[in-house]
């Protein structure tokens, strides 16, 4: 399967795929219920809510935005963290990067068994009223968003125009 | 007999977890000691005794898997297990932690209690069944290594 963006733009379904299927199989591990996929490019609604970023260098370079409403990011960390981690905290920002983080790993996986190979950046992690990555013109985005029982939570897949580099690389 | 666990992560809640889990796990009292990078790891390992350490791989200034690769260098480190604990999956990146950098175990994030028992009860009684053995007197010591 091509993960290969083609010269009009479309986006490379591989790509958009395979983090679909590894946010669809983390949830029943991490978050013990079994995420309903809600579709892709919905508009997510403005909110507060905290964002973890991880690039991916692979042809074409790509990344992931794993966006948490606030809503939802307590509950959804402890049941990743196993105890209470308070909103406003750093450790908040760790645990939702580490998520990012583990996910990633099972991306890479998924990808290498596909034939594409890929390396992973350490994630970034922000939070904020109203976030949403304010993309630079240069990439392509699709939205994907998962229904769990403590709320909605969505990821992004935004995907480098052939000759670009907009994203935080590995190792960094 | 408590064991010193050396923990390795630059996500502190991630260290927090492994920490929480070999508490559970019943497999040793534990007394631990944290890193945030292999760099920082390495530092530590100089100055303490270490019994057992767990490793995430991706982390920034040193690396997980050159942290062991390093440990290793040392010589006389083969009786300390180091386990990867990451969220690295793919088979060549398991192959090069066990195969190539001498790492004795591979934990992949998540992980359950189960796994964290079953991948470490072996390497824990190795480590347990050493320290256990009666510490010899120097010179004994040195005709035991001479001659063993």
């Amino acid at each position: 399967m091509s993960t290969t963006a083609t010269s009009t733009g479309s986006f490379p379904p591989a790509l958009s795929d395979t983090v679909r299927e590894a946010f669809e199989a983390a949830c029943p591990s991490i978050f013990k219920a079994k995420a309903t996929y809600l579709g892709d490019s919905t508009e997510p609604p403005s909110t507060a809510g905290i964002v973890a970023i991880i690039s991916l260098v692979a042809d074409p370079l790509w990344a992931f935005a794993l966006v948490l409403p606030k809503a939802v990011a307590p509950a959804l960390a402890k049941k990743f963290a196993g105890f209470d981690i308070p909103y406003d905290s750093r450790d908040m920002a760790d645990a939702v990067g580490e998520l990012a983080n583990v996910v990633a790993g099972d991306i890479v996986a998924r990808l290498d068994r596909r034939g594409v190979k890929a390396r992973m950046s350490l994630p970034m992690v922000a939070s904020g009223t109203d976030v949403r990555l304010l993309q630079p013109g240069d990439v392509e985005v699709k939205r994907h968003s998962f229904k769990l029982p403590d709320g909605v939570f969505w990821v992004e897949v935004v995907v480098a125009k052939p000759g670009t580099t907009p994203f935080r690389m590995p190792g960094t | 007999m408590k064991l010193k666990a050396l923990i390795v992560d630059d996500s502190r809640i991630m260290r927090n977890m492994v920490i929480r889990a070999l508490n559970r796990s019943g497999l040793s009292e534990f007394e631990f000691v944290e890193a945030g990078d292999g760099a920082e790891a390495l530092t530590l390992f100089d100055k303490e005794p270490i019994d057992i350490a767990l490793i995430d791989w991706n982390m920034p200034n040193m690396t997980g898997i050159e942290f062991v690769r390093q440990i290793r260098a040392k010589g006389n480190t083969e009786h300390i297990p180091l386990i990867m604990v990451t969220s690295e999956k793919s088979m060549g990146k398991i192959e090069e932690a066990l195969d190539q950098a001498g790492a004795n175990a591979f934990i992949c994030k998540p992980f359950t209690d189960d796994e964290i028992v079953q991948k470490l009860r072996k390497l824990v009684e190795g480590v347990v069944a050493r320290k256990s053995q009666p510490q010899q007197t120097s010179g004994g010591g040195w005709l035991s290594r001479m001659f063993s």
